[in-house]
Parts: C-alpha cells; sequence; structure tokens
C-alpha cells in the first residue's frame, strides 16, 4: 500500500471517530486474527427518516485501490440491494465513485456514504444498473415503494 | 440618495428585528430584496453610511456588504481603486474596533480584509506587501484594542487556511503567516501570562481562539514554548480551590486543538506534551471524577476533562502502549520544577487509562444520564491496535499480530486486566433499562442507545482479540451466575448475550467450550420460550449468527440419546415463529442455521415434516424463509429421497397459487398479492434445494460427481417431480395472460426465473429448462416490453450454453435445439423491441431497455452468433440500423451496450468458421455505416467518456477488415457532410495514417483519443490532457 493511500485512510478513520452522522458506522475489516485490513472497509448506512427506507441499515463494503485517493473506492452492498442504480452484484453507481465523471481526491469517506444515503430515495433515472428495481420504479411507484419497506424491515440492525 | 439609504436601512431594521414578528413569506421577500441591493454596484456606497448609523443591526449589513462585495463581485471592481479599498477598509475596521462595536460587526470586516488581501497579496509586486503585520501595526494606531486584534488575527488564519487558492498563490500567502508566526505567539504568550485571575477574560479566550486558528501554520518549535503556559493555566488560580469552567474549557480546548490539528498531532513531543499532561491528569484528574460521579453528573468542567483525555488517548497511544508497564521514570518538561522522585511512568499510563475507563463507564444510561461514554470508545481499538503494533514482530504494513508468545509478559497482563475492566463495565453500560424507565423513552433516545450499544459492540470486538476466550468465559459465566439468582433481571442476560453477539466476527471456527455452555442446558436450556421478548430476540439473533460455529460440533441422529446443541438452537429458534414480534428474526435465524448445517440436519427430516405441519400461524412473508429453510435440508439428502418432502412442501404453496390463478376477482390487489407471495415462497424453496458450494462442479468429471448427476436426472425424471415442475410452469404461464403488466408481479416472476434456473452442473429437482421459460418471455414482453425480461432473456441464453470443460453426460451444448430457442426467441423479441424504439423519443426514454436490449443481443451473438444470420435481411438490417443510431445517443448506458454488442458481432462474426462468407457479407452491407456512426461519435456526437468504447469497436474493424476501412475512413471524414468539427483535413489525415502505420491496438487507441481532442477543440487544454490519459 503505497504511503499516500495509507495516510489517508488513517485520516479517514480518524476523522470518522471524532465526527460521523448519526447511525452510520466504518471501520477498516478485520481478519480472524485481529489484523487490520485498511484498504476494505465494511460500514452502514442509515434510511433516511419519513422514506421508505426507513429503519434500515444497510451493509456496505467499501475497497479501496491501492492509488487511492486518486481513484476512487468500490462500494458493494452485501447483500445486493434493491435499487435502480445498483448493480445485480450489489456495486453502487454514483458520480461521486466514478473516476471518469465526479470523483475528487478531496471527496471524504463520509461525503460519500452521505451521498450513497441519498441516493437511496433518490434514484438517477440516467443510470439504469439493475433491471429489477428500474422497471418497478419506472412503471409503478406504489410497488416499488412497498418492495423497499420490505426490504427495510429485513435490514433492521440487530 | 438620502432618501434610498433611508428607506435600506428601514428594510433592514425590518427584517433583522425580532419585533417585526414577519411571516416567512415576508421574510424571504424582504431578505431577497436586500440581496438585490447588494447585488448593485451602488451598494458599495452604502458601506460606510451604513457602518456609521446607530443600530447594529445596520451597522452589521453595511459590513455584510463590504464583505460580499470583495468575495463576489470582485472581478467588476476597478483595478485603480485597490488600494484607496484597502486604506479605507483598515480605516474603517480600526474605528470599529476602538469604538468598541459589536463582534459580529467586527469580525464581517475582518472576513473583509482577509478576502481583499488574499486578492491583493499574491500579486507581482504585492499590493499589501506584509499584510497580517502591517495592517495590525496600522490597527493598533488607530486604537484597536488586543482583544480585538487576536480575534482579527483568528480570522485571518481561519481565512487563509479555507481558501481556494492556486498552488503559486497559496505558497506565498502560507509563507507570509508562517513569517507571522513569531509575532502571533508573542502576542498570545502576553495575553495568557497575564496575572491570574485574568484582568480581561475575553481577552484571554480571544488569545486562546487565536493560538487554535494559527496552529496550522506553526511549527512545533513556535509551539511547544507555549504548552506549559496552558498546561500551569489548567491547575486552578492561586488562592482558589475551584477550576474556573470558562477558562478551563478554553484552556482544555486549545490543548486538544494542539494533539489534533498541529505539528504534534502525529504523536511527538512526550516530553513537553504528554509526560505533563499525564502528570497534571494524576494531580487533579481524580478529584474532577469524583465530583462528577458524586454529582451525578459531569459539569462543564468534567465534559471538557474527558474530550482532553480523549485526545491525549489519540495523541500519544502509542507512547501509553509502549510505557504500559515501564519502570522508567517519568522526565516531563514543565515550567517549574517537579519533584526528582516521581514514580515510574506505568503508575502515570495505568491512572490515565483508570480515568479513561472512569469515563467508559460512568454510572447510569447514555444519552439520558450522561453523554461522556461515547467519546471515549474509539480509544480502546486504537489501544488495542497501539500495544501490537508496538512489538517489533508487528508488521504494520501487512498489520500481521505479533505471535502469542510475544503478547505474552508484563504488559500484556496489565492489557488484558484492563480490557477485562471494559468487558465488565460495557455490559452494563448496554443493558437495557427497566421498560417503566424505557416506556418513557422518547423515540430519538431509543434509536441513540441502539446506535451505542452498535459501536460498543465495535469496542468489544477489539477487547475479544486481547482476551479471546476469557471474554466468552466472563459473559457466560455472568449469565450462569445471574441465573443463578432468585429474581434475576433478563434485561441484564440480554445484555451479556449482547456482548457475545457482538464479537462472533472474531470467535474461530472451532470447538469452544464456552459456546458449547451457551447453547447447551445452562444457558439455551435456562432462557424463558414466552414472555421476555428482547432477552429471547437477542438469543435467536446470536443463534443465527453463529450458524456456522455449529458445523463444528457432532450433531447425533435421531433417537440418540445425547443431546444436541444443533438441534436444541433449531428448537428454540422454531417456538418463537408464531410470535408476531419475533417471528421475522427467527425465520432469519432458522435459514441461517439450515443453510449452514445441511448435512448434519438431513437425517432429521421428518422433525422438519412437524415444523412444515405446524406452520398454520407464521405469517405467509416469514413462511417463505422457512420454507427455505427446510429445502436447504431436504438438498443434502439422496435425490430419490428429496422427492416426498419437496412434494409435501411445494404443493400447498402451488395449490394456493392456482386459488388465485382461478379466482373470479383476480383482478383485485389482494389475490395478486397472494400471488406474489407464493412465487416468492417457490422462489425461496428452490434456493434453498441449490447446493451452496461446489459451483465449480461443472468442470468436475471425477465417477463420484458424473454419478451424482445421473441421480438428479433419474429423480428428476420420476413423474411425481415432473408433474410438479410442469404445473410451476403453467401457473407462470398463467400469471403472465393475467398479470404480467403488473410491476410486483414481474418483479416476483424476476426472482421465481433467476431462483427456479440453474446451469446443467447446479439443477435440482425443481429446476425448470430455459426453453420455455424464454418462450413465456417473449408473452410477457409482447404485452409489455420491460428490461426485466429482456435481462432474464440473457441469463437463460447463457444456460442454454453453459461453460464446459468436458462433455456433459445430460447433453451436448449447444445443440440444434438450443439454437433453434434461441432463433425463435431471438425472431419475436426483435420486431416487438425495435417496434418500441421507433416511436419518438423511445430510445432516450428508455436507457435500461435499450440498454438490457443490447446486452442481450450480445449475449446471443457471443454464444449463438449463427442466428443472426437466419435472420430476415431487413430484420438483420434494422438491428445494425438500430446499434449504429445508438452511437449518438447522449445517454451512456445504452451507448456503452450498443458497442459491446457491435464488437461482439463483429468479431465473432470474423472468427466463426461455420458461417460462410458472412464476414464479407456483414462488411458490405454494415461496414461503412457501423463506420460511419463511430467516427461520428468520436468527432463530438458521442459523450467524450464513451470514446473508450467506441475505439473498441473500430480497433475490431481495422483488424478485421483492414482495407475496407482504411478505404471507409478515407471517405467519411473527408465527405463535404461529416459532422462538423475542428478537425483540419491534416488532422484527419494524420488520424489514417497513424492507424493504418501499424494497426496495432494501443496506436489506434492514442489517435483516436488524440482525434476526439482534436475534433472538439481540446487539443493541449489541461482539461483535455488530464482527462485522456486515464
Amino acid at each position: 500500500m503505497s504511503g499516500i493511500c495509507r495516510a489517508r485512510l488513517a485520516e479517514e478513520r480518524k476523522q470518522w471517530r471524532k465526527d460521523h452522522p448519526f447511525g452510520f458506522y466504518a471501520k477498516p475489516t478485520k481478519a480472524a486474527d485481529g489484523s487490520m485490513n485498511l484498504l476494505e472497509w465494511e460500514v452502514g448506512i442509515p434510511g433516511k427518516a419519513s422514506t421508505a427506507w426507513e429503519g434500515g441499515v444497510y451493509k456496505l463494503m467499501m475497497t479501496f485501490p491501492e492509488d487511492y485517493p486518486s481513484k476512487p473506492p468500490k462500494c458493494k452492498f452485501t447483500p445486493p440491494l434493491f435499487h435502480p442504480n445498483v448493480y445485480p452484484s450489489g456495486t453502487v453507481c454514483l458520480s461521486i465513485l466514478d473516476e471518469e465523471k465526479s470523483w475528487k481526491p478531496a471527496i471524504t469517506i463520509k461525503q460519500v456514504l452521505l451521498g450513497i444515503q441519498e441516493l437511496l430515495n433518490d434514484p438517477n433515472v440516467n443510470d439504469p444498473a439493475q433491471s429489477d428495481a428500474y422497471t418497478m420504479f419506472k412503471n409503478d411507484k406504489v410497488a416499488y415503494e412497498r418492495r423497499v419497506r420490505q426490504q427495510a424491515r429485513e435490514n433492521v440492525p440487530k | 440618495m438620502f432618501n434610498a439609504q433611508h428607506r435600506q436601512a428601514l428594510l433592514i431594521q425590518q427584517a433583522y428585528s425580532p419585533q417585526a414578528h414577519l411571516s416567512s413569506e415576508d421574510q424571504r421577500r424582504l431578505q431577497q430584496e436586500l440581496f438585490d441591493i447588494q447585488k448593485r454596484p451602488e451598494a458599495w456606497g452604502l458601506v460606510l453610511p451604513f457602518l456609521n448609523h446607530d443600530d447594529p443591526n445596520v451597522q452589521f449589513f453595511g459590513a455584510h456588504t463590504i464583505q460580499v462585495k470583495i468575495a463576489r463581485d470582485w472581478s467588476t471592481f476597478p483595478e485603480e481603486n485597490t488600494l484607496q479599498l484597502r486604506d479605507l477598509l483598515i480605516d474603517l475596521s480600526g474605528r470599529s474596533m476602538a469604538a468598541g462595536r459589536n463582534k459580529v460587526v467586527l469580525r464581517k470586516l475582518y472576513v473583509a480584509m482577509s478576502s481583499l488581501a488574499i486578492h491583493l497579496c499574491p500579486k507581482t509586486p504585492s499590493e499589501w506587501p506584509d499584510w497580517p503585520q502591517s495592517s495590525i501595526q496600522s490597527l493598533s494606531t488607530l486604537g484597536a484594542p488586543v482583544e480585538a486584534l487576536l480575534d482579527y488575527l483568528e480570522i485571518v488564519a481561519e481565512e487563509v487556511a479555507s481558501a481556494d487558492l492556486l498552488q503559486p498563490q497559496k505558497i506565498k500567502i502560507h509563507g507570509m503567516l508562517v513569517d507571522c508566526v513569531p509575532m502571533v505567539a508573542q502576542a498570545v504568550n502576553t495575553s495568557v501570562s497575564r496575572p491570574r485571575p485574568h484582568p480581561a477574560p475575553g481577552e484571554l479566550q480571544s488569545a486562546l481562539k487565536c493560538f487554535q486558528a494559527w496552529l496550522p501554520f506553526m511549527r512545533a518549535d513556535a509551539l511547544t514554548p507555549l504548552i506549559p503556559l496552558l498546561i500551569d493555566h489548567l491547575t486552578p488560580a492561586p488562592g482558589s480551590s475551584d477550576l474556573d469552567e470558562t477558562e478551563f474549557t478554553a484552556i482544555s480546548d486549545a490543548l486538544q486543538e494542539i494533539m489534533s490539528g498541529s505539528a504534534l498531532s502525529n504523536g511527538s513531543g512526550s516530553k513537553t506534551l504528554t509526560e505533563p499532561l499525564l502528570l497534571w491528569f494524576d494531580c487533579y484528574g481524580s478529584s474532577i471524577i469524583e465530583n462528577t460521579i458524586k454529582e451525578g453528573f459531569a459539569d462543564g468542567v468534567s465534559h471538557s476533562y474527558c474530550k482532553l483525555l480523549v485526545a491525549l488517548g489519540d495523541q500519544s497511544t502509542q507512547y501509553l502502549a509502549t510505557n504500559l508497564a515501564s519502570s522508567s521514570k517519568l522526565d516531563p518538561v514543565l515550567s517549574t520544577s517537579a519533584s526528582s522522585s516521581l514514580p515510574p511512568k506505568s503508575h502515570f499510563v495505568q491512572t490515565f487509562l483508570r480515568q479513561l475507563m472512569a469515563y467508559s463507564a460512568l454510572p447510569g444510561y447514555y444519552g439520558v444520564d450522561e453523554e461522556e461514554s461515547e467519546g471515549t470508545l474509539g480509544f480502546w481499538y486504537l489501544f488495542q491496535e497501539a500495544l501490537w503494533e508496538g512489538d517489533p514482530e508487528y508488521d504494520s504494513d501487512t498489520s500481521t499480530p505479533p505471535s502469542t508468545n510475544k503478547r505474552e509478559g508484563e504488559q500484556m497482563t496489565i492489557a488484558k486486566a484492563v480490557y477485562s475492566e471494559l468487558a465488565k463495565v460495557l455490559q452494563r453500560k448496554v443493558t437495557w433499562p427497566p421498560s417503566d424507565v424505557l416506556q418513557g423513552w422518547p423515540r430519538d433516545q431509543k434509536d441513540k442507545f441502539q446506535a451505542y450499544r452498535r459501536d460498543v459492540g465495535d469496542t468489544l470486538l477489539n477487547a475479544y482479540y486481547i482476551l479471546r476466550d476469557d471474554l466468552l468465559a466472563f459473559y457466560i459465566n455472568d449469565i450462569v451466575h445471574r441465573l443463578s439468582q432468585p429474581n434475576h433481571n433478563w434485561e441484564d442476560i440480554e445484555a451479556d448475550l449482547h456482548c457475545v453477539l457482538a464479537v462472533q466476527e472474531g470467535v474461530p471456527l472451532e470447538e469452544n467450550s464456552h459456546l458449547n455452555r451457551l447453547f447447551g442446558s445452562e444457558v439455551l436450556g435456562a432462557l424463558p420460550n414466552t414472555g421476555a421478548a428482547r432477552v429471547r430476540r437477542t438469543m435467536i439473533v446470536l443463534i443465527g449468527t453463529y450458524a456456522t460455529w455449529f458445523t463444528t460440533q457432532y450433531t447425533p441422529p435421531p433417537g440418540a440419546n445425547v443431546p444436541s446443541l444443533l438441534m436444541n438452537a433449531i428448537s428454540y429458534v422454531v417456538a418463537a415463529l408464531p410470535e408476531p414480534a419475533l417471528c421475522l428474526p427467527a425465520a432469519n435465524s432458522l435459514r441461517d442455521l439450515c443453510d449452514a448445517n445441511r448435512a448434519a440436519l438431513a437425517p432429521h427430516i421428518s422433525a422438519f415434516g412437524e415444523l412444515h405441519a405446524n406452520l398454520t400461524g407464521t405469517p405467509d412473508i416469514e413462511k417463505c424463509k422457512v420454507l427455505q429453510s427446510i429445502a436447504s435440508v431436504i438438498q443434502a439428502l439422496p435425490p430419490e429421497e428429496e422427492i416426498p418432502p419437496v412434494e409435501a412442501i411445494v404443493s400447498p404453496v402451488i395449490a394456493k397459487l392456482y386459488e388465485a390463478l382461478q379466482s373470479p376477482s383476480h383482478f383485485s390487489d389482494e389475490v395478486r398479492a397472494v400471488a406474489v407471495q407464493q412465487f416468492q415462497t417457490i422462489a425461496g424453496v428452490a434456493r434453498g434445494l441449490t447446493r451452496t458450494n461446489d459451483s465449480l462442479l461443472i468442470f468436475d468429471d471425477s465417477p463420484d460427481t458424473q454419478k451424482e448427476l445421473e441421480r438428479m436426472k433419474t429423480a428428476r425424471d420420476d413423474p411425481r417431480v415432473v408433474r410438479l415442475r410442469d404445473t410451476i410452469l403453467d401457473g407462470i404461464r398463467r400469471s403472465i395472460d393475467l398479470w404480467s403488466t403488473d410491476a410486483s408481479i414481474g418483479n416476483a416472476l424476476s426472482e421465481l426465473y433467476k431462483a427456479i434456473t440453474a446451469l446443467p452442473s447446479d439443477v435440482t429437482l425443481l429446476s425448470l429448462n430455459p426453453g420455455p421459460l424464454l418462450e413465456l418471455l417473449c408473452i410477457a414482453a409482447q404485452k409489455q416490453l420491460t428490461a426485466v425480461w429482456l435481462s432474464l432473456a440473457q441469463m437463460l441464453i447463457i444456460q442454454l450454453d453453459p461453460p464446459s470443460l468436458i462433455p456433459s453426460v445430460l447433453k451436448s451444448y449447444p445443440g440444434p435445439e438450443a439454437r433453434q430457442t434461441v432463433f425463435n426467441v431471438l425472431s419475436s423479441l426483435l420486431p416487438i423491441c425495435l417496434g418500441c424504439f421507433s416511436q419518438p423519443g423511445a430510445m432516450e426514454d428508455n436507457p435500461d431497455i435499450m440498454q438490457a436490449f443490447f446486452s442481450y443481443l450480445e449475449t446471443v451473438a457471443q454464444h449463438f452468433i449463427s442466428v443472426f444470420y437466419q435472420l430476415p435481411p431487413d430484420l438483420f438490417y434494422a438491428v445494425i440500423q438500430c446499434a449504429t443510431s445508438s452511437l449518438a445517443l447522449q445517454e451512456r448506458y445504452s451507448l456503452v451496450s450498443a458497442c459491446s454488442f457491435l464488437a461482439s458481432l463483429l468479431s465473432r462474426t470474423a472468427a466463426a468458421e461455420d458461417l460462410g462468407d458472412a464476414k464479407e457479407a456483414l462488411a458490405q452491407a454494415h461496414g461503412r455505416s457501423i463506420m460511419h456512426a463511430i467516427l461520428s461519435g468520436l468527432a463530438g456526437v458521442a459523450p467524450r467518456s464513451a470514446t473508450l468504447n467506441l475505439v473498441e469497436v473500430l480497433n475490431i474493424l481495422v483488424t478485421k477488415y483492414p482495407p475496407q476501412s482504411k478505404a471507409w475512413m478515407t471517405d467519411i471524414l473527408f465527405a463535404p457532410d461529416f459532422t462538423s468539427s475542428r478537425a483540419t483535413n491534416e488532422a484527419k489525415d494524420k488520424f489514417i495514417k497513424t492507424i493504418f502505420g501499424t494497426r496495432q491496438s494501443k496506436r489506434t487507441r492514442d489517435a483516436a483519443q488524440q482525434f476526439t481532442l482534436v475534433a472538439r477543440g481540446l487539443e493541449g487544454s489541461a482539461f483535455g490532457f488530464a482527462s485522456v490519459t486515464m
């Protein structure tokens, strides 16, 4: 891991500890022996209040490339999420996570996670990443919301 | 003019007066009017009269206006007047400071001066040389008091730190501030050093704020001399026994900032910062904490003290870990000499840990009785990592922990004692209050406590890495002890269980005597089966979380007179299924248990039969998971033995589905919802029946595997199973007839399709053949074309041509039958899709369908290229036509997938040996139009982000059809009607020559990217360069 990448991730972790939005969590993963992997983080994104996503905390893995922060992290919901802009694999499609679109090295983990939380209830119609959620969102909002609420119920924190 | 000013002053008074009682609409209107006034050039003229107005609101607006004009309208300000403005602003500010104007007004003026300076300083020659010093000089001469000057300096540093500057300017201005550091340090020192009690407390506050703002510009040698002074001020003033809250908090804030945002924040300065603070904590900290516990809450001093402890913990983690057991003496740099017989470092470190622990363990509930404990949690994981980091065996790059031997010894003994204590106090902190107290908690407080419990869980995981089995032993002994007490409280036991749950990811998958006790008669056997919902819920979730651990256990067959932990756990979970409050976690845990322990549970299949028979009270949505659980156990049986139980669990579901299909009110939402639920249940069963591992079995030609597959094939041919599959397929057909345009049905069918189809190596009893399902998709698409149907079609095409290294025993793929199916489906989907896209705007409005369509076509091209050449020529022509016009779409997804399709079509056609002259015919009929679409796209029609995708297709054309491509390119690029662009004839010529000079992919790509930049007029621009070198 490059010095820049390591220092930045250590700093991100410190900043997160000092200040993070309510209901979110973010931590580097650990192997069974307790050793830490700074390049992979487990995070939780709560659905916003007063939306169909409310009540759920959605688990996501952030994988940082060796050349982070020049390149953005990959964000993948595990298990994959029912959402128009989430690929069937769970990978999130969002302009700030796309190095050819709006990624900037200055974007913090907190901003990424808030951006994804925002995306949950405000999908982008230009990015059809999965056909199931996209089609339902396009054709029947009521049924879509019902399905999203069902998903929120399955993701109530332990 | 005067009248206008007067009117505007009135407006401001109206807008800012709290007595005005304006409606929000009026407030907005007034704000807008004021905003419009500020935008006009005449607004500059308002500054002076407004600042001289009697009303502070009007003065504020005057100061705000000059700040806004400098920040926003600077480009319109006449350059020849800048020096005048600078002098005027200094003069105005100095006078306002001397007159003791309201701080809010003054701060606006400081921001205005700083913004102006940031514009003027970096000019060559500088229009404000020596800015901070010279302005301080001038303001001082005008009579500005020290406190105001310190406030101004604070703003100077803040504005420079947050200014968005280009690198050269940044270096210049930052350098300028660094040069001012001695002046600022001197000013701060003078203000802080005044005799105590401070004669001007406001000045002390300003000095400390100013100091914090300047920390990013101070080198360690500049700030170090100030530290002893600050630490001295933590101590009560001579003659006073109490700590002054305001002063203590301000000093503590400054020290915290040194530890988190200065040259020392990396942990350096142990002699000047860490050790003197540890000494201070040792002398004074205990009384603060005692007082907090006595009073029952943390006052201002205690709150700030806790933050100071945490800050030191963050900054000096490594020091604390290294010296946990150190016998060497503390040797702090102090302003006054310390006693020569100080105790060893370990004493101070352990005092620190005890004090921080006291905050982690504050009495009462987090969020209600105290707010401090949460802030301390982060330290404990840093400390655990630092304990390993300090070990010479620890490799910080791979983060490999040191060996166990190394971690023993005195240091680890103390660390274990610390984390044992932590484990104990955190158990208490996560305990929910009794229900009468909890009832009084508002929802926000409950949420807050829930989040706190989660964070504590993370901390406990770190404690686990230090304590390992001792931690489990502690909690399990605690539960057993509590259970032995009369009138035990279930919330206490729930808290213990929550802690065991939190550390699961660290617990290795191996025999563990503590978990044996947990899931045995001592704990699980003693938990209630009714009431006490919370403790049961946590136990149920705990069982599900540890589901894989049960695979380490021997599970005796039914009838054996030996207790089985797994079967006990299953019984406990199943007992909760009928209860609405526990049904969801119970169903989830059951699913995880059954999934992970299939083989061990298979002999108990009859018990699952009983479970199935007793499911009447379980809601359908959870019943789906229960059936999936049972199905996963069934999967572990030999295929022929799977038949009766599968039939038993699936038949009632199918019956219910048919009830809905045949219901006279099948258009009602309720009936449709019933059908959706049954499809979800069948999908759940299909998932349960699917093997969890061995997904690479397809590459396994061992006799055992082949025998296994053969057995499954025989079982599938059993008439009972054939009938089940036929009924399911017919159910799908009928529901497509009735409801395929319903979004929920569409979604349920999509899930079912994915669950109930499989590659030949993974087939289950229920797996349906792709052919008939594909035909049904065509019917659904005919009724309403959606991306869902096309995506499913794509998935099934792959199943018709599965990956295989060996000839499968089941069937040789893809046979003519599969090819025919693909051809039929393609022939019927194409007219539907092309018809849909021919509507005006349809391609732009349906990026999902476009993308799914081309992805489907790409898959057909990859697996069954020949079917394209069986299509009627006009239909094939229309496909290419659609693809080439998609290359002009601004919507990236459709464009990218169209490119992928064309690339596959071209390369597969060229590679196929059995297609006769298709390769040449394709080029002849469509080569030029594809080339035209690519070149137009590169020249500006397509978005630049798609360049690489276009280049991929170009590359294939150039390599597969070199002479034709060269002719097409020349023809197209030089045609008078070619897309208008900035590319000259020379540029076009160069583009062609570069490509055909070598015909290497990389050259083609570089040349195409260069052409894209030239054509769009971006050549040589930093933007163009930065965005092409990816």
